[in-house]
């Protein structure tokens, strides 16, 4: 498993090189045509003051000005971060959870796999009114479970020390469907002959578990941290579908201040300022991560 | 190995710019459409009512198209189809500073002379006249108005207490205090949007200001610390916070009927919208529940509306024609009754009303009546959110320093807002 | 029936393996259970919202006092037309970018060049862009090239968009196929287009049928380019002729709830055709 990979020492042959050489270039130019421009003309219009009717008037750097003296903003990055860390930790967890309890032959586990995923294909807005009415004050299913434990059921989405969570119980339920499927997939992917073994040997579960298992399923979770991490950064619907960002604002992140600062404040040029620290905000707290993950799946290969 | 990134690289420079001539200027043609983001039940019904007579006066093909999201979302589309030159002929608009600064922009068809054809200056109310006015031109049509400040109580919960409906602050008080002492929420507000709480304020600013203080205010003239707005909150904290209940910050504007109609809610300061939504779900107006001014609107009415605006394009003239059928008596009347909300012209048999739009619809038309557009509307983006923000938080959480402190806040904003002539005119 | 096995469970393990087993395999079947009744919560506020009047609807714990079929009529009125749409829009679109994000990620996962990194995490950065950033300049592309409003114009989008996370999840999959295998065909004098072609791709299968759940899900649920790129009933996607039941102020809960179940229905049948091959195949793949 350590070997170097012996590929980098042989030299590419003529006609498999034009092979990948196309192999790349279709999807290059598509994707320079679907992002790199439209984010340039973006970043273009961060520059400029318009409502999007009137021409639109150049002014410097101002919008960006404006950005950090907003306390708004910093309130939505603060609660980004706190997406952040939720998106690493509990649907990953809960989605290997899951399938490391259907990961055996169980009778009717089809029906399992299915209950577990269909959350996550549910469209967001249907997703959002069935949280609204699990977190309803007075007769939500969540208020009424907390109170018949016997304690006093908070206002899920109108208390500004919780709300973001409760917003989070939502997108743990929806998108627990997507890492489980990847950990299953994962899972009944692993080399069961290994896996036996160490148990004659007289491994227990969470030796194999950590041993064995966890190492072998890095390139899963690769795509879990990796679009979790992604996805943290850009979430808009859900919190505009369940609380529009409030009340007072409490619940915003970035996406929602960049959609509400172009289309309800009508200010374009701002609103492109915002999507503008959103991206690259994300790149800095994205890209290194992900770079560094990479890395890790390369040596695993190796 | 060398090679394959320098071809690649001249490949993506190459596509660069191949992606960057393909967005060039593109020929603007206009759909024969009208945009609108009334997609749900009455108002759905509303539009196809609405077209339906539209049609039958004008001998052309065109159609309408309901946009998700809102008027957020429908400024979004509508922008979008501008800048690829496909833009619809008309579209929906709420009659306040957004009209306004439409008209501004250059990129509406005045529609004064649809307006003096259809005698606009005799068939719709005064202050919504002036909402759809810039300069000497009209650029609205409107069809349809709602009406704010009214409080919709629970009848049976009123009988069962033998309350009456309060005239007067210290009757409203009373009402409260009684309610509160028989174990209902005496008043709740909207979560979900800024606004639903200041809207509740616009009573306490009357009361305090008057009408001229009103449009002071609109204007962006009056400062947050003068002795009349300070009078407004005090009033409005202690006529209408004291009772707010804790519960409806988490909830949307229609949460609170809900509640209302569990009768867990007496009273509940709304749009006139909620009358619609309490008789879709089998409540009947006026029996089970009913609204009452507040004491200081008893002949104000304070309204907002939507009104069709006309985009310049190839379609134009098809777009005035339709803007001005749909202020027709015939589609005016076929949209509200749908709807549920009052027609703006006076023309209209009020007959189809039912009795809590008729009552509104009186209110409108009575002699000493006096109409004022919601404040919220015709006050400039970036300071409204803001203000609405703060009377959110002051509304759930009932701290009185901490809003002060705020409005401090947003004084200043006020006044730099207004030296930069951000606030409109009307 | 399992009393013995769910009660005693100490008794129980001190028996024979066998038996050991079953005790865990019933402990998972508890914990299954309950997790799937979580599960299942929300949805069934879902199903049972579907079913309700106007009136009912609200009282979110209660069961109809009366059957509403008239929002699956409605529902099915409204977003009928559109699943169509959707099912020509979704199936291509899946297919295409795939095979785009595979074409990407074989190069990124099997060799070396000088690079190989930047471009891969230059690809990665897509995911990063949120959409409104591309949305006036794409609209003006699509009516350049002709295809603003039509359904290929709807495949393109999805192809391109879908380029970074497919890249992303295959260049990963690919990783896990043995290099071995790379060097034997290598050595077999394969070129790298038959490699691709007859062995990465057949051995990835499992790979390729969990991303194509994922990447059907989410054309599927698009609703920012249907909105941005489509203005007819005939090429409007389901998500954008569903979110219309949400209006200016009402939102008819009862149709936008029996429509969702509708539109559930496709992308269910998209898992259970494709789980089976994602959870088989690479009990076979592995094994080679």
């Amino acid at each position: 498993m350590t070997t170097l990979n012996p590929l980098a020492a042989i030299p590419f042959r003529q006609r498999d090189r034009m092979t990948y050489f196309i192999f790349l270039m279709v999807p290059a130019v598509l994707y320079v045509a679907a992002y790199i421009y439209p984010t340039i003309e973006t970043f273009r219009l961060s520059f400029f003051e318009w409502d999007g009717f009137s021409p639109p008037e150049y002014i410097g750097l101002e919008n960006y000005w404006e950005l950090l003296g907003e306390p708004r903003f910093r309130n939505a990055f603060f609660n980004n971060l706190k997406w952040l860390v939720f998106y690493l930790t509990l649907p990953t967890v809960t989605g290997l959870a899951l399938a490391l309890l259907l990961d055996a032959e169980l009778r009717g586990s089809v029906v399992f796999r299915t209950i577990f995923f269909i959350p996550f294909t549910i469209t967001t807005v249907a997703v959002a009114s069935a949280w609204r009415w699990m977190y309803k004050p007075s007769n939500g299913v969540m208020t009424q479970f907390v109170e018949a434990l016997g304690f006093d059921a908070p206002n899920w989405l109108g208390d500004p020390s919780i709300n973001t969570y409760s917003i989070m119980g939502a997108a743990l339920w929806a998108w627990s469907g997507f890492t489980f499927l990847i950990y299953f997939g994962g899972l009944r992917a692993l080399p069961t002959e290994l896996i036996e073994a160490a148990r004659i040997d007289g491994a227990k579960f969470w030796t194999i578990l950590f041993k064995i298992k966890l190492p072998l399923l890095w390139p899963s979770t690769i795509v879990v941290l990796g679009i979790a991490a992604v996805d943290s950064m850009k979430i808009f619907d859900l919190v505009w579908a369940m609380t529009q960002g409030g009340p007072y604002r409490s619940s915003s992140v970035l996406a929602v201040e960049m959609y509400e600062t172009s289309f309800v404040m009508f200010k374009l040029g701002q609103g492109a300022a915002v999507a503008f620290v959103l991206l690259v905000v994300a790149s800095i707290v994205v890209m290194p991560y992900i770079y560094h993950m990479t890395r890790q799946v390369d040596e695993v290969k190796e | 190995m060398n090679g394959v990134f320098a071809k690649l690289r001249t490949g993506l420079a190459a596509a660069a710019l191949a992606s960057t001539a393909l967005a060039g200027p593109v020929s603007a043609q206009q759909v024969k459409e009208f945009w609108h983001y009334l997609g749900a039940g009455g108002e759905l019904e509303g539009v196809e009512g609405m077209m339906e007579v539209a049609k039958s006066k004008i001998d052309e093909e065109f159609t309408h198209r309901v946009v998700p999201g809102g008027s957020a979302g429908l400024r979004q589309q509508v922008q979008v189809s501008l800048m690829g030159g496909v833009p619809p002929m008309a579209y929906q608009v709420s009659a306040g500073l957004e009209l306004n600064q439409l008209a501004q922009s250059g990129r509406l068809v005045p529609l004064t002379e649809a307006w003096e054809q259809i005698n606009g200056d005799e068939i719709f109310p005064e202050g919504l006249i002036q909402v759809i006015s810039y300069g000497d031109e009209k650029y609205g049509l409107p069809f349809a108005m709602s009406m704010l400040g009214n409080t919709w109580y629970n009848k049976g919960i009123f009988e069962e207490l033998g309350l009456e409906v309060p005239t007067t602050w210290e009757e409203w008080d009373e009402v409260a205090t009684t309610l509160e002492e028989n174990g209902y929420v005496a008043l709740t507000s909207g979560g979900g949007s800024a606004a639903w709480t200041i809207y509740q304020f616009y009573a306490a600013l009357f009361d305090a200001a008057g009408a001229d203080g009103y449009w002071e205010f609109v204007g962006g003239m009056m400062p947050l610390d003068d002795p009349r707005f300070v009078e407004a909150v005090d009033l409005f904290e202690a006529h209408f916070v004291k009772y707010f209940d804790d519960e409806w910050t988490g909830g949307v504007w229609s949460d609170g009927l809900d509640r209302l109609m569990a009768g867990e809610v007496a009273m509940y300061n709304m749009g006139d919208w909620a009358s619609g939504y309490m008789r879709q779900r089998g409540w009947t107006p006026n029996e089970e529940y009913s609204f009452f001014p507040a004491p200081s609107l008893q002949n104000v009415t304070i309204f907002q509306s939507d009104v069709i605006v006309v985009l310049k394009g190839e379609e134009t003239d098809l777009g005035m024609k339709f803007a001005a059928a749909a202020a027709s008596p015939e589609a005016q009347q076929a949209f509200n009754a749908a709807k549920g909300s009052i027609a703006p012209s006076n023309e209209i048999d009020p007959s189809f009303y039912d009795p809590i739009a008729k009552m509104e619809y009186d209110k409108l038309v009575s002699e000493d009546a006096i109409v004022l557009p919601n404040l919220y509307v015709l006050m400039p983006s970036g300071f409204k959110e803001d203000l609405g923000n703060a009377f959110t938080r002051f509304g759930a959480t009932k701290d009185r320093a901490a809003f002060d402190e705020e409005l401090a806040r947003l004084e200043e904003m006020r006044k730099e807002m207004y030296e930069a002539g951000e606030f409109g005119t009307f | 029936m399992s009393v013995t096995t769910d009660t005693h469970p100490v008794a129980a393990s001190r028996m024979s393996g066998l038996t050991r087993k079953q005790v865990t395999r019933g402990l998972r079947y508890v914990a299954l259970t309950l997790l799937a009744i979580v599960y299942m919560m929300p949805l069934l506020v879902v199903l049972n919202a579907s079913l309700k009047t106007p009136a009912d609807i609200q009282q979110v714990l209660a069961l109809p006092t009366q059957i509403e079929w008239a929002n699956y009529v409605a529902g099915w009125d409204r977003i009928g037309r559109s699943l169509w749409n959707s099912v020509l829009i979704t199936g291509p679109s899946v297919v295409l970018s795939i095979l785009i994000g595979a074409m990407a990620a074989y190069p990124l996962s099997q060799v070396r060049f000088k690079g190989d990194r930047i471009v891969f995490l230059f690809l990665l950065a897509g995911m990063l862009v949120p959409q409104q950033v591309v949305q006036i300049p794409l609209f003006m592309m699509m009516r350049a090239l002709g295809l603003y409003n039509t359904i290929p114009g709807l495949w393109l989008v999805h192809l391109a968009f879908g380029i970074p996370f497919c890249t992303f999840f295959l260049r990963n999959f690919f990783t896990t196929i043995p290099s071995s295998m790379f060097e034997a065909a290598q050595i077999d004098g394969c070129t790298a287009f038959s490699y691709f072609w007859k062995i990465l791709m057949p051995a990835s299968i499992s790979g390729i049928a969990a991303l194509a759940i994922i990447q059907s899900r989410s054309v599927w649920n698009d609703l920012f380019f249907g909105l941005t790129l489509t203005n007819s009933p005939n090429t409007q996607p389901t998500p954008v002729a569903l979110y219309t039941l949400i209006g200016g102020m009402e939102v008819d809960e009862g149709p936008l709830m029996a429509a969702t179940v509708i539109s559930i229905i496709p992308v269910m049948a998209v898992f259970l055709v494709f789980q089976k091959a994602f959870t088989r195949g690479l009990l076979g793949g592995s094994s080679k």
